[in-house]
């Protein structure tokens, strides 16, 4: 189901948090995350939410899967993060359509330097995709609507 | 070997539908079991779930299993094949995966013993209008592929309202089972088990 307008972004941002944080916390601002990115994407003109979604993991204090559908559900969630976190590496798909890729990078920047503000963390985002999926994906010899 | 395609549109549910199957799947049939998972960007977030929880896996990521990953499938077939030799293959394409084109391309994998493949559809309840209204052409081609259709997420709508999609599925492709499953809450993962299971 590669259309002319749908987009992909996979990064993955790493948080070095300095102090630990309260691992509820971590994880309502990993919820927020996802939901203000669908929202603002929704927003900005995007006609459909194909799959937000992204694992946070730890080194040793746990993971955390959350993933969005829908701009006005909330997120589900499936694992924990214990407490004691320091560092943490989330990679995070978007996956939609009706949005520009470039536009969709530049919410998930401001929305991730927005959300995780968390006083002295330090965030570090790096692009995941070798082959950009957006309108111009070449999908070989068979055909998905364009 | 089986093969079995677990296909379907983003965020319909297919990781969480092979987490809470696999399981059951293993424990009622004793099969050995290994999960091909494709996603996109260097770094799978499937695969890599799929991997916390004890499942064994094997990622293609960054690119399409259905066109542009086509050889690296049949490679890695080959490879879990003769190295690990399972009873039963799953493959979780992404969810823009055609399931038509990745029974071709696995169509080209030969050994004495021929494959047996087939393609669970899993649709997403909760958008199942929205889906259809928005991408219609393909995700009927979805529907027309499936040899068993997994209708997720029960557990978000009425009972009017699936008894309505599967009449709607139903005149896509009336020759399949449609299971109404909830992947999450585990209902009916045992009637996929036996469909999966049934020759």
């Amino acid at each position: 189901m590669i259309t002319s307008d749908f987009s992909a972004y996979a990064v993955k941002i790493d948080v070095d948090l300095h102090e630990t944080v309260p691992s509820a916390l971590l994880q309502s601002r990993i919820e927020s995350l996802l939901s203000v990115i669908a929202r603002e994407c929704m927003a900005a003109g995007a006609t459909l939410i194909g799959h937000i979604k992204c694992l946070a993991s730890t080194a040793s204090h746990g993971f955390l899967a959350v993933s969005v559908v829908d701009e006005k559900a909330a997120p589900r969630f499936r694992g924990a993060l214990d407490e004691g976190v320091g560092e943490l590496s989330i990679v995070l798909n978007v996956l939609l359509y009706g949005l520009p890729r470039d536009k969709v990078v530049e919410i998930v920047e401001r929305t991730t330097e927005c959300v995780l503000d968390i006083p002295g963390a330090h965030l570090h985002l790096s692009d995941l995709d070798e082959h950009h999926h957006d309108g111009g994906h070449d999908h070989g010899n068979h055909v998905h609507e364009h | 070997m089986d093969v079995l395609i677990v296909a379907g549109f983003l965020g319909s549910g297919k990781t969480t539908l092979v987490l809470s199957v696999i399981g059951s799947l293993i424990e009622r049939t004793n099969r050995k079991v290994v999960v091909i998972v494709n996603d996109f960007g260097t770094v799978g977030i499937d695969g890599s779930l799929m991997t916390k929880y004890g499942l064994e896996v094997m990622e293609l990521a960054s690119g399409c299993v259905c066109c542009t990953l086509g050889a690296d499938l049949l490679q890695t077939v080959k490879d879990i094949d003769e190295k690990l030799m399972p009873d039963m293959i799953v493959v979780e394409p992404t969810g823009v995966a055609d399931p038509q084109a990745i029974v071709k391309v696995l169509d080209h994998y030969k050994r004495s013993d021929p494959l047996h493949i087939r393609s669970a559809v899993v649709v997403d309840a909760s958008r199942f209008d929205v889906i259809l209204k928005a991408l219609g052409l393909p995700m009927t081609a979805q529907v027309k592929a499936a040899d068993m259709i997994m209708l997720n997420k029960m557990d978000t709508v009425p009972e009017a309202e699936l008894k309505r999609m599967e009449a709607v599925l139903h005149t896509i492709n009336a020759n399949v089972p449609i299971i109404p499953i909830s992947a999450v809450q585990g209902t009916n993962v045992d009637r996929f088990v036996e469909a999966v299971t049934s020759r």
